[in-house]
């Protein structure tokens, strides 16, 4: 069994991440033509494809003697959801921790508490 | 497309306390437990040993018994101005975390107050995790509604 493939460390990478965002920008291109557009050599970029291809960020088609590559717009999507779920998350993080910062601020100031600190405003 | 939007995240907040008081929050374990995590968690086992390389240890049990343990590294502590942490939950037989991120805190005095900006960077998450996350965000929706109670019942006062 092949592990499955890490979509945030597939796109941690620079030059995978241009890959996509060209490919975002493109209906699809030939393997061919993502090589031209790089500096590095052609097996170093068919690397970077099928790590992207394992994390099914992207798509490949055979035709003829050429490999058509697109991007995997429900993988897209997926990220969209977690990054939304990630937002979110945070945001109750700190509503949890607004909660406490103001418990424990009106116990170490007494009665006083938030009052205080509008009087010193 | 703009990749970095999907796997990076900031977001600010002002709270009405002073930054070393908000810091506190981050780096004291009995303050830390109380908030870090889904309202319905309770949180056991939390050692925090600030410095840097020191360890984040924290147990988060959900209300079915499921221990969800987080684990992290300090990397940049400077108090009370910012703080740098790498860590992990969702924790693998061998104990990889299966969600990692590197999170900057930053804390800005403003006028008494204190502006916090949260940066995180998601490293990995392993597929067939949506699951239990979203078990843990039914958690923190559980919190928040708590919190609009509580504000509810402050703004009545």
């Amino acid at each position: 069994m092949h592990e499955p493939a890490d979509i945030f460390s597939a796109i941690a990478d620079p030059t995978r991440r241009s890959i996509l965002e060209v490919l975002a920008t493109h209906e699809a291109l030939a393997a061919s033509d993502i090589y031209d557009r790089y500096p590095v050599s052609p097996q170093a970029i068919s690397r970077h494809l099928r790590i992207l291809r394992e994390a099914q960020l992207v798509i490949v088609e055979k035709k003829a003697q050429q490999r058509i590559y697109r991007i995997n717009p429900s993988a897209i999507l997926e990220l969209e959801n977690w990054s939304a779920g990630l937002r979110k998350r945070w945001n109750q993080r700190l509503d949890a921790l607004e909660k406490v910062l103001d418990e424990e601020w009106i116990k170490t100031r007494g009665n006083e508490g938030l009052e205080g600190r509008h009087d010193a405003d | 497309m703009q990749i970095d939007r999907l796997t990076e995240l900031t977001i600010t907040r002002v709270f009405k306390q002073p930054r070393e008081f908000v810091f506190k929050a981050w780096t004291d374990p009995r303050l830390f437990a109380k908030w870090w995590g889904p309202g319905m968690f309770t949180n056991s086992a939390c050692e925090l040993d600030v410095r840097p390389g020191g360890e984040i240890r924290l147990d988060m049990v959900a209300p079915d018994g499921t221990v969800y343990p987080f684990r992290g590294v300090y990397d940049v502590i400077a108090e009370p101005e910012k703080l740098v942490f790498t860590g992990g939950s969702f924790l693998d037989e061998a104990g990889h975390p299966q969600l990692e991120s590197r999170t900057t805190v930053l804390f800005d005095d403003v006028d008494g107050k204190t502006k916090l900006t949260v940066h995180t960077v998601i490293i990995k998450a392993v597929p067939g995790l949506e699951q239990p996350l979203s078990g843990m965000q039914e958690g923190w929706m559980t919190s928040l509604e708590r919190l609009e109670r509580v504000l509810t019942q402050y703004s009545n006062e």
